[in-house]
């Protein structure tokens, strides 16, 4: 299918409304308008035209994890949506249109996520739909959204998306994958914290993943799997899974996940004392956790892979700062109005860049109406998109996005607990986080 | 690193399912075996402090009761059109509001307010829900607009009396199914439809059998209500009836519980209703541990949703509720044997039955309690803006939702303290209440300790089961 551009030159857009931007996030996060975006947003002149006409507002469905066991991530993506949508509709809108967001729950559930996915396309008839986070909902719900050719937007940081398992209609242009995390980091992981490494990991498929790639790249990069220690999902006591830990360990690699993750720090640090080896891990597993709490001491000096950064670092770019003033978090990673409130912070950014994608790309491609050709335009065009500068957009960092298997790859972060918060030690380059594509969605008809 | 980027490997799971600190997490940080089986100690100990004092003040606190106020006349139906304005409202709201279920007064209210908040407003305040529920007010409307004052008068049938409660059985379970398996109980537009149905088919049961009698057998929460009001220390009296009669009565305060000994045998039918109250809020909270779902063949860690388990769970269920009958039965018929009772078995279970009142309100409170902290704020959000018009009506439209409550340390610690008292403060009552009707029944002190042997072997293990459930790793 042919691309229609209705804008003749993207790039000579006019500049009102990326000031309009700057001044929403003025209001919403008390920034001080100065100069220009760094950002890549290249708003076209349809921008005024639509502004002039008053159109009907853009729906956005968001797949929304608001029950079930996804629900405390559910409560952190529905907060910085709406921060986003409310810094969108206050610059201007998507091409002059305002967001109309409309939230549906799935209950963390896949076949009442494909049943969401229909009401969306069905009945609110959305331009888009965007949000699914958990792994299984979204390998439930994407399929469908492929059938009913709506363009669908996961902010999960699965590698489902890119191993081209779904379609041509889903994208994960928002936040990073799985495998491109751990692409980035293990060089440096191994390098800096050690090369005898224990793999101890839950029984099942994610932890297999951890399993096999990070022990592919321990050997890849000289360093010994010492031993691999797999923890049945049911356990919630893992004291007697420590003794096999080797005395010689210099890395202890852990990907712990689910209710009972504090209870393994505890008692990690009842065996070990302070003698105990390097420790790295995914912040995934204290995701919404005070890194106060009770039981967690053992981690200081423990180093966890972060998206980006939840507390303030000294080198924060002043995007990070408006960002983090806009969806209400402090300097200490608690909630603005509620001081024992953690954010899900390494996976909630994602929710916010890709509404900035979906607007910019809805701008650059000429989008108007949920008809086949102005979707197509606007699946090509994010298809044509290399590259997203670091700016409002994209708080987290710059994004370099692949057209063929639909995700973005971006700079990581190793950050290291000090204090009982994670200041940062080491970030990444998005080179370090590429893999050879397995993929490609656009030889796929739309 | 470059030897990295070959690595062609399938991340088959990607994000974990289960990858959040949940307010189990905490819990499992807590000594929680010494609750366990300190609770278990406690409603021992209780049982043993009955079998050592004497009986005789025990039943004068029993008959204690107080007059406080004599309550003014207001005709019910007043309440219950209010309450049928509301619910309409609701239901409008249900459809036309926000798609979010925590942004739409219509789940927020039913789930939280009322199935929660209400239930333990009647164990405080009593009967309430026989004087504001909207059936009532919905009958008459229908009555008048229809002009069928005949059918008021004389209803098209009687009601089968020797079906006791099981309309209310079946309705209660249908319910229960609702909330506990069915996928998407909190979906606005479904919810409303369920509650359109439910209002229907009470509106024509109440004009086949009459308003009185399918309020008082049929309609679930009507008999629902009115056992948990049973609780409560606050009565209207001298008059006691559940249809809302209009005459003025006197509000007393008595001993909590009080009204159970009144009760004297209730029917088989009723003795199903309680069991299965008990039995279904017991099964919510053992379908979610990591044991059940190991069983069902389900992996904890990447729990597939509610979808997985609708079979599974019906059963679940369904064999809670029968496995919970088996063992009160077989309580009560050992009992019987070592307390030499001279009643009927039938007799003996009607009678007993009553002590598993507080047992389930108990589990209400502390299995509801956690979701009430937080999605009655998420209610009290919703109210501002019913409709998702912007409208911003009691200024709470923004609020924050202090959902960190079950995520943080110090106050998990608190709910979980709440909770455990609640569930050992229930069996507590429960031992104390079934000793009290055993001692009407026996010829001697002993024969009636004896006779609660089982009965109280029972509490404990259900005290130590309540405290297991929560205390266990569990999905969301």
């Amino acid at each position: 299918m042919s691309k229609k551009i209705r804008d003749s030159d993207p790039a000579r857009g006019p500049q009102v409304t990326r000031r309009g931007l700057f001044k929403g996030a003025a209001t919403v996060a008390g920034a001080t308008v100065a100069g220009g975006l760094a950002g890549g947003y290249i708003p076209n002149a349809l921008t005024r035209q639509a502004l002039a006409q008053g159109d009907r507002p853009i729906k956005i469905g968001f797949q929304a994890h608001r029950t079930g066991i996804g629900a405390t991530y559910g409560r952190w993506y529905e907060r910085t949506t709406r921060a986003a949508v409310k810094l969108i509709n206050e610059s201007g809108g998507i091409a002059g249109r305002q967001i109309d967001l409309i939230i549906e729950d799935d209950g963390t559930d896949p076949k009442r996520g494909a049943e969401v996915v229909e009401k969306f396309a069905n009945l609110h008839k959305v331009d888009v739909a965007f949000g699914t986070l958990f792994s299984h909902v979204v390998v439930g719900s994407a399929p469908r959204a492929g059938e009913l050719k709506l363009p669908y937007f996961v902010v999960s940081e699965g590698y489902h998306v890119a191993s081209g398992k779904l379609n041509r209609y889903v994208f994960q242009p928002g936040i990073s994958d799985v495998r491109s995390q751990m692409t980035a980091i293990s060089g440096w992981v191994l390098n800096n914290l050690g090369k005898n490494v224990t793999i101890i990991y839950p029984d099942y498929a994610f932890g297999y993943d951890h399993r096999d790639f990070f022990g592919a790249a321990v050997k890849a990069g000289g360093g010994k799997v010492n031993a691999l220690i797999p923890i049945p999902p049911t356990e919630s006591s893992f004291t007697r899974y420590f003794p096999r830990i080797p005395k010689d360990t210099d890395l202890l690699y852990h990907v712990m996940v689910g209710p009972g993750v504090l209870t393994f720090v505890k008692e990690l640090g009842e065996h070990f004392g302070s003698n105990r080896p390097n420790l790295f891990g995914f912040i995934d597993s204290l995701e919404g956790a005070d890194l106060g709490s009770p039981g967690l001491e053992f981690l200081e000096g423990t180093h966890f892979w972060e998206a980006i950064p939840r507390y303030a670092q000294p080198d924060d770019t002043r995007y990070q700062k408006i960002y983090r003033k806009a969806v209400g978090v402090t300097d200490d990673a608690k909630s603005v109005a509620d001081a024992k409130d953690t954010p899900t912070y390494s996976h909630m950014f994602g929710c916010w860049e890709t509404l900035f994608i979906i607007k910019r790309m809805m701008e650059q491609s000429g989008y108007r109406e949920s008809t086949a050709g102005d979707k197509a335009n606007f699946i090509e065009t994010l298809e044509n998109a290399h590259w997203f500068n670091e700016g409002i957009e994209h708080p987290q960092g710059p994004k370099q996005f692949n057209g063929k298997t639909h995700q973005s790859y971006a700079r990581q972060n190793i950050s290291k607990v000090v204090n009982r918060r994670l200041t940062r030690v080491h970030q990444t380059e998005i080179a370090d986080s590429l893999y050879e594509p397995e993929a490609d969605y656009t030889k796929m008809p739309l | 690193m470059r030897v990295l980027l070959v690595v062609l490997l399938v991340f088959g799971s990607g994000f974990p399912a289960e990858a959040h600190v949940s307010d189990r997490a905490f819990v499992l940080l807590l000594p929680t075996h010494l609750y366990v089986w300190g609770g278990a100690l406690a409603v021992a100990f209780s049982f043993a402090v009955m079998a050592l004092v004497p009986v005789a003040p025990l039943r004068v606190m029993g008959r204690v009761r107080w007059r406080l106020i004599r309550l003014p006349v207001v005709p019910n139906i007043a309440f219950s059109l209010l309450s049928l304005g509301i619910l309409l409202c609701l239901i409008i709201a249900g459809f036309a509001g926000s798609r979010d279920p925590l942004s739409n007064p219509l789940p927020m209210v039913i789930w939280t307010l009322w199935w929660v908040g209400f239930t333990l407003a009647h164990a405080a305040f009593g009967n309430l829900w026989a004087a504001i529920n909207p059936w009532r007010g919905l009958y008459l409307i229908v009555i008048a607009v229809f002009r069928l004052d005949r059918w008021r008068k004389n209803p098209l049938f009687t009601y089968p009396t020797r079906l006791g409660f099981l309309p209310a059985i079946i309705l209660f379970f249908a319910f229960s199914w609702f909330e506990l398996v069915y996928i998407s109980p909190q979906d606005p537009d479904l919810l409303a439809t369920a509650v359109i149905a439910y209002a229907g088919l009470t509106l024509t049961a109440m004009a086949a059998f009459g308003a009185r009698d399918w309020l008082y057998y049929g309609e679930a929460f009507s008999v629902f209500f009115r056992v948990v009001s049973w609780l409560s220390p606050l009565s209207p009296r001298p008059r006691d009836h559940d249809d809302g009669d209009d005459t003025a009565r006197w509000l007393t305060l008595a001993v909590p519980g009080r009204s159970l000994l009144d009760l004297g045998v209730v029917r088989l039918s009723g003795l199903a209703f309680i069991v299965l109250v008990l039995s279904s809020v017991s099964f919510d909270g053992l379908s979610r541990t990591f044991l059940w779902v190991d069983l069902a063949g389900k992996n904890p860690l990447e729990f597939p949703g509610r979808s997985a388990v609708v079979g599974l769970n019906t059963f679940g269920l369904l064999a809670t509720f029968c496995a919970l009958l088996t063992v009160y039965v077989s309580a009560v018929l050992v009992g019987r044997q070592l307390g030499g009772f001279r009643e009927t078995i039938v007799e003996s279970l009607g009678r007993y039955v009553v002590s598993i009142v507080p047992i389930a309100f108990g589990y209400h409170f502390a299995h509801y309690l956690p979701a009430f902290i937080v999605d009655g704020q998420y209610a009290v959000r919703a109210a501002s803006d019913p409709l998702a018009l912007g409208w911003n009506l009691f200024g709470t439209a923004g609020m924050h939702v202090h959902a960190a409550i079950l995520s943080n340390h110090a106050s998990v610690q608190i709910v979980y303290n709440l909770q455990v008292a609640g569930i050992v403060a229930a069996h507590v009552m429960a031992v104390v209440i079934a000793h009290v009707l055993a001692v009407r029944q026996a010829d001697t002190p002993k024969q009636a300790i004896l006779s609660q042997i089982p009965m109280t072997a029972l509490m404990i293990g259900y005290t130590v089961f309540g405290l297991w459930l929560l205390s266990s790793p569990t999905v969301g």
